[in-house]
């Protein structure tokens, strides 16, 4: 009886380590697959975006021969590009030293004359969403933004009202800035560098 | 020294449970290399083909795509032109209230749809966009030269959609469209929100919008 018992014991105890290390396996398999994939389809490489500053854009977003990673990334995150064979829609999630974009602090966009046919700067939290403030304000386009004489612009993004080109943040925890360019002095698609510079996101202060 | 060190460190990674487990793994798989290692040949392989399913498979099984969350919404051959958008009426991720949007959902598969549309400057644009989420056709306004758009979505150029209205004697004017070949998707009008000033002329400009089916 003893020695039937010791027999099966033994055999389970082989049996639950050939299991583990299958489910090793196929764990490392699961989580390398889908880990990369995943973070190839969310963030992207040098091969899907670009990156200038802080601004991040997918090159082939809207295109008829986007890669697979590009329509995977534009399906997860629901959201309707225009190609950029004519617009280039770039997304920052930081500032330009790399810290992520809050409610709690303020900040200062600063651009230059942005030779494209039109463009718009907006803010959301980080999934997206616009921001509920009391003067109803979420964006500023190349027509309604207030420009100075040397024909460069600053806008402040507080939560509190500032002078001059105020975008409201109010309590939304961390932030995405959306910069769309329609019809840019130089394709976002030909990879080179465009001829113009996009805004600076520079951190003011944190509460 | 550095040699005793390393062959030290092998020695360790060698008598790691885990690395036995790899080993006895390895024997599984038939292959002239290393258990370990012909074990993790095959993991890395299978983990790539996973990482290409997984993405090329994405797109169709997610129904968070904008084409998903808006279609519903729009009824078929018809302009929609949404209220401008705020927080509380936002339909998708990172829409921009810069632009306001009119939208008509179009299915050729029933016919040929004509579109038209005006688009009197800078910042207006009319794309389609399929399921998939590609722009197969995008024009954008320009600068002080107001662009009058006429498009003719097609099933396909072989597919005969019918005799034109010139050969039925009933249009007076010759058909001036651009054909596009397209199966379904949705149009989009896109309009700068230059503010309340500007609210009728960009209204009257976005209802002359017009997306509508061809009668056989």
């Amino acid at each position: 009886m003893h020695f039937t018992l010791h027999l099966a014991k033994k055999r389970l105890g082989r049996f639950a380590t050939a299991i583990s290390d299958w489910a090793i396996f196929i764990g490392f398999i699961l989580i390398v697959g889908l880990g990369s994939s995943w973070y190839m389809v969310s963030s992207g490489s040098a091969l899907t975006t670009r990156s200038e500053g802080a601004w991040v854009s997918w090159t082939a977003a809207g295109r008829t021969d986007a890669d697979p990673y590009t329509r995977a990334h534009f399906a997860r995150i629901g959201t309707l590009d225009l190609t950029t064979e004519i617009a280039g829609t770039y997304i920052a999630r930081s500032d330009d030293d790399g810290l992520n974009l809050h409610s709690s602090c303020e900040y200062r966009i600063t651009g230059g004359e942005i030779d494209a046919s039109w463009w718009s700067i907006t803010a959301f939290d980080d999934v997206g969403r616009l921001i509920p403030n009391p003067v109803d304000r979420h964006a500023f386009t190349s027509e309604t933004v207030a420009v100075s004489p040397d024909g460069t612009f600053v806008i402040t993004l507080a939560r509190d009202a500032r002078a001059g080109n105020w975008l409201p943040t109010g309590g939304a925890g961390r932030l995405a800035l959306a910069l769309t360019i329609v019809e840019g002095a130089s394709s976002i698609v030909s990879g080179s560098e465009p001829e113009y510079e996009l805004p600076q996101i520079a951190r003011v202060q944190c509460r | 020294m550095p040699v005793t060190r390393a062959r030290e460190l092998l020695k360790r990674v060698r008598a790691h449970p885990l690395a036995e487990r790899l080993k006895r793994l390895g024997r599984f798989l038939p292959s002239r290399a290393g258990g370990g290692l012909r074990l993790l040949l095959a993991a890395l392989c299978g983990a790539g083909i996973l990482h290409i399913v997984a993405t090329l498979a994405a797109p169709g099984m997610i129904a968070t795509s904008a084409y998903d969350r808006v279609a519903p919404t729009l009824p078929l051959h018809q302009v929609k032109v949404l209220p401008a958008v705020t927080p509380s009426s936002q339909p998708l991720p990172f829409l921009t209230p810069a632009w306001r949007y009119a939208l008509c959902r179009y299915d050729t598969g029933r016919g040929p749809v004509s579109v038209s549309a005006q688009l009197p400057g800078p910042g207006w644009s009319v794309a389609l966009h399929t399921p998939s989420g590609s722009n197969i056709y995008a024009s954008t306004g320009q600068d002080g030269r107001p662009i009058e758009l006429r498009l003719k979505l097609v099933p396909s150029a072989e597919r005969f959609g019918g005799l034109t209205p010139e050969s039925l004697g009933v249009a007076t004017q010759s058909e001036n469209r651009q054909r596009i070949e397209t199966a379904e998707g949705i149009v989009v009008l896109r309009a700068p929100d230059r503010g309340s000033a500007f609210a009728p002329f960009i209204e009257a400009a976005m209802r002359s919008f017009r997306c509508s089916a061809d009668a056989f």
